[in-house]
């Protein structure tokens, strides 16, 4: 058993979990999508992309730059929910739809990037 | 660069730990901070949240502190922060220790500054030498190379070597690498695959290394020039056998120009004028006496040198206490002691040669031989530049420093490569050329040492004299030597070689006429290589050389000529038909103009 594989496996699906976990629920209904949630979410993504850095694998740069990817639409659509909701004060309705979106972008790429490590272990014979 | 991904992803992977716990702390601090309850100014029940608790461990976290913002904390919550403070301090000065550590990393540095010479390497647009070893020679050489603006890497072994680089004022950039030049690696990083590396010089102190260096060169860029320096026979043989370029032996170099100095004295001044660097005050020449030589050390310069004065006619008692039997007149024992000098009968020598491998026995025998018999013509072998002061001390008539040697015979040999076959020439000529030339040189330069340059009659080095001579012209050497400023005066210049297939000419003389592919070296004082480029290469320029009339530039006012002189041309053409002058054939071809 691989252990560095086996904690990026841990924390990039708890991320993909937590990420889907945001993402369900109707659009525009901020009591359907927790704040906790978002923060959980972003966390273990950066934890998950740090688990990547420095790893000269082919598939692991691939699942690296996705990971990347998630962070930014996380980290974006945070920084959007903190600057709706304490500087333009907007309504709640105005800006969930957003951020819901882009929490639904970044997990699609934590999904993508679940399919590589699972092709990447199905391809190990040992 | 296999080294280089190899070492960022370790440096990468150890970053690892210090950023996880850096995120670790921030988050569990918001997390606390968002949940714990507090207190807004209505002491109405007010949480945090994540906007603002990320703001307020992002200042604490730093050691900032704005203080309790937005509202004063409750007791609950200034304990958590309390534990937050040490908590996220601690991770940042884990995390930047680590930065630190990894910046300072022995590996790391050196992968830093490998990419950054290698990419200096790649910015040079011009030619360049890769010079191995940057011990005396190497730094002699590089000097006069940037004075000649060529471009040299440099790579050596010894870390102090490269970091002097530094300190010493090229005229350009010099990139320089520590590194072993026995990995063919390390020579590639230096450049030695890339099309615009003219040259491998190795002049490191080990043969081995040398050979190792010079046999990778030209496996992995056979087009490119290979000089090594050799210390003995074997390697010397060596290296031939790969078609090495050029292989320097440094105490062969030495005892090859003691030769000429010793058959002429004038031909020995002339070299070293011409080899000298630009500019710099020109010297008196050594005259080596005739009559009885002594030469202390019999090592391989005192071999090869024994055999020069030999060949010379010279009387020569070597004393050494390596000496065989087949040297004829040989004295056991040292040079720095009195009475074995005075058994070489020092005091009827003329000359005295101090030939071993150690400076200091060296400057003793010279000392020792000086007290006796003041009036000997000295010649000292200098192992160590650093004892320059001594050896200067000493007044020598010769030193012979191996580095300058090389360093002398290599740039000869790129600086300006007709050099060496007007020197291989002008060997065969008597005394009495020599000092002919050198008293025109004198009268062209005065006391300093003359510019050298070569000319190539070829379309791209000198395309204005080509396309006058595809038009049938007669250009003379005399043409080329006019001033473009001013036809009637001359550029102080002379003709030294002219190599037309294969075939030498020394000293041309000025009617002599140019065909294509003519090589011919010149010397001459400082600025007139580039006066001569216009006449070689500016049409216009050559043409008032030719003919003493500025023709027009512009193609407006050149067709306001043409018609402004048609007339006087149609009355020319009919006086003279074959002689049309270069200037209308070069510009008019028009239909009607006649071949």
């Amino acid at each position: 058993m691989d252990r560095e594989k086996a904690i990026f496996s841990f924390f990039i699906m708890l991320a993909f979990a937590l990420n889907v976990g945001f993402f369900l629920g109707d659009i525009d209904n901020i009591s359907h999508h927790s704040s906790f949630a978002m923060f959980a979410a972003i966390t273990v993504n950066l934890i998950a992309t740090v688990l990547k850095i420095g790893d000269r694998s082919q598939l692991g740069t691939f699942m690296l730059s996705s990971c990347l990817v998630a962070d930014i639409q996380l980290i974006f659509a945070a920084g959007y929910w903190a600057f709706a909701s304490h500087v333009f004060d907007l309504q709640h309705t105005e800006y969930i739809v957003d951020i819901v979106k882009l929490s639904g972008g970044a997990a699609i790429a934590t999904f993508i990037s679940i399919i590589i490590l699972l092709i990447d272990t199905a391809s190990m014979r040992r | 660069m296999e080294l280089k991904t190899q070492v960022t992803s370790l440096i990468m992977r150890q970053m690892r730990r210090p950023l996880i716990t850096l995120i670790c702390a921030y988050a569990i601090s918001m997390l606390g901070l968002v949940l714990i309850p507090g207190v807004d100014d209505q002491n109405q029940v007010w949480h945090m949240s994540f906007f603002h608790a990320f703001y307020f461990v992002s200042y604490t976290a730093t050691t900032i502190g704005y203080g309790e913002i937005p509202y004063a904390l409750t007791d609950t919550q200034r304990i958590w922060v309390l534990f937050t403070l040490y908590m996220t301090v601690i991770s940042w000065f884990y995390a930047i220790g680590k930065i630190l550590s990894l910046v300072q990393d022995d590996a790391f540095r050196k992968v830093l500054t490998e990419s950054r010479f290698y990419k200096d390497v790649r910015q040079l647009k011009e030619p360049f030498f890769l010079i191995c070893g940057f011990g005396d020679t190497g730094k002699a050489l590089v000097r006069t190379l940037t004075e000649r603006h060529r471009r040299a890497v440099v790579i050596d072994n010894d870390e102090r070597n490269i970091n002097e680089l530094v300190l010493k004022d090229y005229h350009s950039h010099v990139p320089g690498l520590t590194g072993n030049v026995h990995e063919p690696n390390t020579l590639i990083i230096g450049g030695l695959t890339l099309e615009n590396c003219e040259g491998v010089i190795s002049l490191t102190n080990c043969d081995e290394v040398n050979l190792k260096v010079s046999v990778t060169a030209k496996l992995l860029n056979p087009d490119t020039t290979v000089i090594s320096r050799a210390d003995s026979a074997e390697i010397v043989r060596n290296l031939e056998s790969f078609k090495t370029d050029f292989v320097i032996d440094p105490f062969v170099t030495f005892a090859d120009m003691l030769s000429v100095s010793l058959q002429s004295p004038s031909l020995f001044l002339l070299h070293d004028w011409l080899t000298g660097v630009p500019e710099s005050e020109l010297t008196d020449p050594p005259y080596p006496p005739r009559g009885h030589w002594i030469l202390c050390g019999f090592g391989r310069f005192g071999q090869t040198v024994y055999k020069v004065l030999v060949d010379a006619g010279l009387d020569v008692v070597v004393v050494a206490n390596n000496v065989d039997d087949s040297v004829r007149n040989h004295i056991k024992g040292a040079g720095t002691e009195a009475v074995t000098l005075y058994k070489a009968d020092i005091e009827n020598a003329v000359a005295i040669i101090a030939g071993t491998d150690d400076d200091s026995t060296n400057l003793s025998i010279l000392m020792t031989a000086l007290d006796i018999n003041l009036s000997l013509f000295v010649i000292s072998r200098q192992n160590r530049r650093d004892n320059n002061l001594l050896f200067e001390s000493v007044h020598c008539d010769i030193v012979m420093q191996p580095g300058e040697t090389i360093a002398r015979k290599i740039r000869m040999l790129l600086t300006i490569p007709l050099l060496t076959e007007f020197m291989t020439n002008a060997r065969q000529q008597d005394n009495e050329w020599a000092n002919i030339l050198i008293s025109r040189l004198c009268a062209i330069t005065g006391d300093i040492v003359p510019y050298l340059w070569a000319i190539e009659i070829t379309p791209k080095k000198a395309g204005g004299v080509c396309s006058a001579i595809n038009f049938g012209r007669k250009i003379t050497l005399e043409i080329l030597q006019r001033d473009p400023h001013s036809r009637d005066k001359t550029i102080p210049c002379i003709p030294l070689l002219i190599i037309r297939e294969k075939e030498e000419r020394l000293l041309p003389g000025d009617d002599l006429e140019l065909v294509q592919g003519d090589k011919i070296l010149f010397c001459g004082g400082a600025g007139t290589a580039a006066k001569m480029d216009w006449t070689l290469n500016n049409t216009n320029t050559l043409n008032y050389v030719m003919t003493g009339c500025q023709s027009a530039e512009c193609l407006l006012w050149r067709k306001f000529n043409y018609y402004k002189t048609k007339d006087d041309r149609r009355r020319e053409q009919r006086r003279n038909r074959k002689n049309t002058s270069l200037f209308k054939q070069m510009f008019f071809k028009t239909p009607n103009s006649p071949k």
